[in-house]
């Protein structure tokens, strides 16, 4: 089931006994507790016209009736004051109008029967064309425009348009909303809550008591999993219980049961757009304009973020001109839609893909070759105005995704298997993603945490991110440990709270890792910086605990507290413009699926995936979040069904699928058969903080991808129908389109070689040099070959093929120098593969190509500077890399970006040595930084990766012996020790020019390219 | 086991009756792997599943097809109730108070074309919201015997009798295939719920039946 939380990592020994319980196992462990129980309203749409409580206290174990003649301070729950937390007038069918606390649960279950409610039930408005034809809005109602629409479409040649509703979704975490609170001695209000964001959970309890925020704490000791669902909405439960606690003093504890939750929370929005699209002659992107319009629910809640997000995710991979999206948000008698992995980002791609998909076959273009045609290029903005960085990578991706998946093969073989099977059809869809990381809201990129070194060494960190199961605590452990050179069990993770990091975000947008390990980072430097000189007098054999415990007799302050902002943000959300995203991540999926004709009933054959996740801090965390997004995806999509009866029954605005036995989730049966998901090589980004995390986004990604995995998407999103195999019936008739094969992606011989030195390939160039007499192509012809593919031609056939092989065996022996072959074209003469009968004669001149050498320089202080100038004069493959970005500035580095090397920038705040999985194979590494520590956890992580040719170390011999016992201490064996060297330089190089940075550097290169590089395997 | 009939005890566990009857009744090797998943497999029992007389349970519509009756037993003795009479409304029975299903019996040699077709949104750990059970018997090219079973289309599960008539003593061909669908279609009076609207649950009963020839084949 996509609801437990995918990719958990098991809490390590060093977390706190507290934090492995969830908020309801320590309410639960908490005396005289008292247990809510909502009353819930049974219209849709009603106003209150009289509520008695009295009944409710003849029931035994009844404790007191919450309702809003309680409330101190504002009856509202909502960050908008459009959510009365005891309302007057119902706003959707199983509202709260009060609330029933007990001795047990049963009592206060009891209780809320008893409560006497008198309604008046009104009309109500259910579905979201309703809420569109009774113009029943709410909140801003953005446009985003580019260019001139009206003159795009007029000048394209085709124009089409269309309608596409898509449902929302249960969030469906295995805990449900739970908060626990009590009253300490100061009669401060302490609240226990499973929120992903606990500031504003504080705002808005603080907000109902009537409190200032400083009397008021909230604390998150993990999620049973929130995929968004608790950003905004554990607010309003946590309130109830701090007032429950506040008017009878005793601890209160709300926890909802399944159906609760699914009948009172918020979900994902589902979505109306309307589209008009203008293409060209070839199939490219003219001119859309397009009306979004989400149904929001009864309130607002996130409601314009998820809206924002949407219309940027519009564009989704494709580059269109002249661009205008509209969008409102429907007020509707429904909970209050949220967040929800992705934000509004996948039902916005949602919108292209069903433009894309329904007009391929009109265009009389296949999808997935109408899909790769309209792709950003370099320099390219997004309809916001954002430039589009690194559009190469989605195209590495999907031609990883084409070449992994063989999907031209297996194109080939589903045509054959339709035509074969009259009742079975199969579809094979490939699919974009790019997808933008960070909050819209460009306030929310910031983040605070604690490091507090106790006297003997220990430490303990605390943050302003909240853990639900995606394993954010384990990553920020990891972060600390290695800023400060400890062992992770030195280090402690106390659960998040208000009273420690105040003013923080909702760990959501994909971004907590970033932001969260970005501020840890800070504070574990500010630390380290003060102890510097007690280690400088102490001198380098003094262990931390030593170290720690001399700076307390110096009086140094042994705590910090970190920030974190992320630089460069900017979005003006009136115009609907600017840089909202730090970056962009990208994915491809390629998903074939096959379709029973009789039932419409379908399964999910195949499914590869590439996902471009950055750096990943933890690669396993990571895969499982994409499976688990797409999955999630697939349940979306294909599966899960939230039925709200939009009959005039009495049940009108109800929701049917209330409990698992109605609303299906995927299970193991609905896993495609064959799933594979890899993650895209060497996405590093260079933007200047911590690059990790991705699991989230990649998880959204693939949730859309998922989507895609339905060959007939484009035929309506399952709006109210049958659910999954019902509404494939009624859309497909169990008739499938097959996609026909497109054209593979052609490019000329220079774009191919570029390719192949890109991803580290060897190739080999053939170019026909002379032609006697009658043959198939004229000198010049070139034919790029590589060990798996070929790009151009010399001519085809026999001679080809021959070329090809005679090209795989140079690349096989790793030949350097050029070779002259001499082909003689008649019925009788070559017979490699067969005759070809021009009767002419061909001279080509096979040139390897071969991978260049790669060299890594981690630390570009003034020796790693110089090495890095030397480097650069030759052809090679350089990754300059430090922690300290003013080493990195450009200016610093334009020399040597002026030479012959392709150089490489990695600017990591945080853990440098997450480079070395990105390296190439047999690259070259020199470790020279700043920092000892980092050192050490550079050799560390270089002795784990097979990836290295060969690692230096520059240092003391001194130095080097405590490295090897901390390495041995660390568990690397003598031999595998041995594999650093050092010291390294030719002696006889420093010995005549002194050790001066020019110096030692001329002797590491010297020694360094004197030794043949490593052949990468 | 009898030679006339195969006695399966109400008590045995769905996983045991499928070890049990080692292949005897093809009818309901095709139902067992449909129904749930092996973790309730492993403790649902036939007993209970007829106790419970939901009308979208599994078994009842294959054990329909098969001419089954149960045994019926309380502190007065025994009774034996075709299968047949034994549902009286929505999860309802003939069962008097403190009476028990003791046993089902199905009478030998089964139909030899047997088929289960349960339409469900999730391939595992889901209910039925149409099943239709085929129990055939063609010979030299005329259907011999016809019984059908189905669930999820009226308040107790029934047999299919308008169908059962199309078929029985008709060609095993297209034609009697095409005809039989559409009265198939007709039969119960399925209703719209948030597992699928009726218009669909009509649709896959005549689709069963095409499907049956489809994969059973011209005899
Ligand atoms: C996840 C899940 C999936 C399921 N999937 C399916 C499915 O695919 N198809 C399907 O048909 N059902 C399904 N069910 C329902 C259930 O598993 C079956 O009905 C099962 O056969 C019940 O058997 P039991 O032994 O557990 O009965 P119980 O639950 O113990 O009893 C059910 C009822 O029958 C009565 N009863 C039990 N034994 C007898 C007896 N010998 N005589 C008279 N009355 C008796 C009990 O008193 C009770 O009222 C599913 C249930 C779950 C939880």
């Amino acid at each position: 089931m996509t609801s437990a939380p995918p990719g958990r990592t098991s809490p390590p020994p060093s977390t706190s006994p507290a934090a492995r319980f969830y908020t309801d196992d320590v309410a639960l462990r908490t005396p005289s507790l008292l247990h809510a129980f909502p009353v819930q309203a049974p219209h849709t749409h009603a106003l209150v016209t009289r509520l008695d409580p009295k009944p409710a206290y003849d029931v035994p174990g009844v404790v007191r009736v919450l309702t809003a003649d309680d409330v101190p301070g504002a009856n509202d729950s909502g960050t908008k004051h459009d959510e009365p937390l005891f309302p007057t007038e119902v706003m959707f069918h199983g509202q709260a109008v009060a609330w029933v606390l007990g001795e047990t649960l049963e009592a206060a279950r009891t209780g809320a029967v008893a409560v006497e409610v008198d309604y008046e039930p009104l009309p109500a408005l259910v579905t979201v064309r309703e809420a569109i034809e009774a113009g029943s809005f709410q909140g801003m109602q953005p446009r985003m425009e580019r260019g001139d629409v009206a003159a795009g479409l007029a000048a394209a040649t085709w124009v089409f348009e269309g309608e596409l509703e898509m449902a929302g979704q249960e969030h469906f975490y295995l805990e449900t909303h739970a908060s626990l609170a009590r009253l300490d001695d100061d009669g401060q209000v302490q609240v226990l809550s499973s929120t992903q964001h606990p500031t504003e959970t504080q705002e808005i309890v603080a907000h109902v008591l009537g409190l200032p925020s400083h009397q008021v704490t909230v604390e998150c000791v993990r999620m049973g999993g929130g995929f968004g669902g608790k950003e905004m909405q554990p607010h309003g439960y946590a309130a109830v219980a701090a007032l429950g606690a506040t008017v009878t003093g005793r601890p209160v504890r709300v926890r909802l049961t399944r159906q609760q939750d699914m009948t009172m929370s918020g979900k994902r929005h589902g979505f109306h757009a309307s589209w008009r699209v203008g293409f060209d002659d070839d199939g490219r992107l003219q001119a859309l304009d397009a009306t979004l319009t989400s149904d929001g629910g009864w309130s607002l809640d996130l409601s314009e973020p998820v809206l924002s997000r949407a219309l940027c995710h519009v564009d989704n991979a494709y580059w269109i001109p002249h661009v205008r999206l509209h969008g409102r948000i429907a007020r509707t008698h429904k909970t209050s839609q949220t967040a929800f992995r992705g934000f509004g980002g996948p039902q916005g791609m949602l919108v292209i893909e069903d433009v894309l998909g329904r007009c391929a076959p009109r265009l009389g273009i296949d999808p997935t070759e109408l899909r790769r045609r309209n792709f950003y290029a370099d320099g390219q903005a997004t309809p916001y105005g954002q430039p589009v960085r690194h559009p190469e990578r989605l195209v590495t991706a999907w031609e990883q995704v084409l070449a992994s998946g063989d999907v031209a093969g297996r194109r080939r073989e589903i045509a054959a298997a339709n035509a074969a099977d009259p009742h079975r059809k199969r579809g094979l869809a490939v699919t974009p993603v790019k997808f933008g990381i960070s909050f819209n809201f460009t306030a929310f990129n910031q983040a605070g945490a604690l490091v507090h070194v106790y006297k003997d060494g220990s430490v303990l960190i605390n943050h302003g991110g909240t853990e639900m199961g995606q394993g954010l605590h384990t990553k920020m452990l990891q972060v600390a440990a290695t800023a400060l050179g400890l062992p992770i069990e030195r280090v402690r993770l106390a659960p998040t709270r208000t009273d420690k990091v105040p003013n923080t975000s909702a760990t959501a947008a994909s971004s907590a890792a970033d932001l969260n390990g970005a501020a840890v980072k800070d504070a574990c430097d500010q630390v380290l910086a003060r102890l510097r000189p007690v280690r400088d007098r102490l001198g380098p054999d003094a262990s931390w605990d030593e170290v720690v415990s001399a700076a307390y007799f110096d009086r140094v302050q042994l705590w910090a507290a970190g920030f974190y902002r992320t630089e460069g943000l900017s979005w003006d959300a009136a115009a609907m413009r600017g840089e909202p995203f730090k970056y962009f991540a990208y994915g491809v999926a390629a998903a074939e699926v096959e379709v029973d004709g009789f039932t419409g009933a379908y399964q999910v054959r195949r499914v590869d995936i590439v996902h471009d996740v950055g750096d990943s801090l933890s690669p396993l965390v990571d895969l499982g979040q994409v499976e688990g997004g797409f999955v999630q995806g697939v349940g979306w999509l294909t599966l899960e069904d939230l039925r709200w009866d939009a009959s005039d029954g009495p049940a009108r605005g109800r929701l049917a699928t209330q409990a698992a036995s109605t609303y299906k989730l995927p299970s193991i049966s609905e896993m495609p058969a064959d799933l594979r998901v890899s993650l895209l090589e060497r996405a590093t980004e260079e933007g200047g903080r911590l690059r990790v995390e991705g699991g989230r986004r990649a998880a959204a990604h693939a949730r859309l991808l998922g989507a895609r995995g339905d060959p007939r998407r484009g035929r309506g999103v399952r709006a109210g129908l049958d659910g999954g195999r019902a509404a494939v019936a009624r859309h497909s008739g169990g008739r499938v389109v097959g996609d026909r094969t497109g054209a593979g992606r052609v490019m000329d011989w220079l774009a191919a070689l570029q390719e192949c030195r890109r991803r580290r390939e060897a190739a080999v160039l053939v170019t026909v040099t002379e032609v006697r007499g009658h043959a198939p192509r004229d000198a010049g012809a070139k034919l790029v070959v590589t060990a798996g593919a070929t790009w151009g031609s010399v001519g085809g056939g026999n001679l080809e093929e021959t070329a090809v092989r005679r090209a795989r065996a140079l690349i096989g022996d790793g030949a350097g120098a050029p070779v002259v072959e001499r082909f003689a074209l008649s019925d009788r003469a070559p017979a490699e593969h067969g005759v070809q009968c021009c009767g002419g004669e061909v001279t080509l001149l096979l040139e390897p190509v071969p991978v260049r050498r790669a060299v890594a320089v981690f630390g570009m202080g003034h020796v790693g500077l110089e090495i890095a100038l030397l480097l650069s004069r030759h052809e090679l493959e350089l990754h300059l890399v430090d922690s300290r970005a003013d080493q990195l500035g450009d200016e610093r580095l334009g020399p040597v970006r002026s030479g012959a090397a392709e150089v490489h920038v990695h600017r990591v705040p945080v853990l440098p040595e997450l480079v070395v999985a990105e390296l190439p194979a047999g690259t070259d590494v020199l470790v020279l930084t700043h920092d000892h520590a980092e050192d050490l956890a550079l050799l560390d992580a270089l002795l784990r990766s097979t990836l290295p040719g060969s690692i230096g170390l520059i240092g003391s011999s001194a130095k080097w012996t405590r490295f090897r016992a901390r390495l041995a201490d660390l568990g690397h064996p003598e031999p595998v020790v041995a594999r650093v060297r050092t010291p390294i330089g030719d002696p006889a190089v420093t010995g005549v020019h002194g050790k001066t940075p020019a110096a030692i550097a001329l002797s590491v290169v010297t020694e360094l390219l004197a030794r043949p590089a490593a052949v990468p395997r | 086991m009898r030679a006339e009939h195969v006695e399966i005890g109400a008590a045995l566990t769905l996983s045991e009756v499928e070890r049990l009857l080692a292949g005897r009744l093809p009818l309901l090797d095709a139902v067992l792997p449909q129904f749930a998943s092996r973790l309730i497999r492993n403790g649902a029992t036939i007993g209970g599943n007829l106790g419970t007389a939901s009308p979208i349970g599994d078994l009842p519509p294959a054990l329909l097809a098969l001419d089954a009756s149960v045994v019926l037993v309380s502190a007065a003795g025994e009774r034996e109730v075709p299968l047949d009479g034994y549902f009286t409304g929505y999860r309802r029975t003939v069962r008097g108070p403190g009476e028990l299903v003791r046993a089902v019996r199905v009478p030998l040699p089964p139909a030899p074309v047997a088929a289960f077709h349960k339409i469900a949104k999730r391939r595992f750990d889901d209910i039925s919201s149409v099943a239709v059970a085929f129990a055939l018997d063609v010979a030299d090219g005329m259907v011999t015997r016809a019984a059908v079973g189905l669930g999820g289309v009226a308040a107790t599960p029934v047999r299919a009798t308008a169908t059962e008539a199309a078929l029985l003593g008709r060609p095993w061909d297209e034609e009697t295939v095409r005809a039989g669908a559409e009265v198939l279609a007709g039969e119960g009076t399925p209703l719209d719920d948030h597992r699928a609207s009726a218009a669909y649950r009509r649709a896959m009963l005549g689709q069963s039946l095409r499907r049956l020839f489809h994969e059973a084949g011209a005899a």
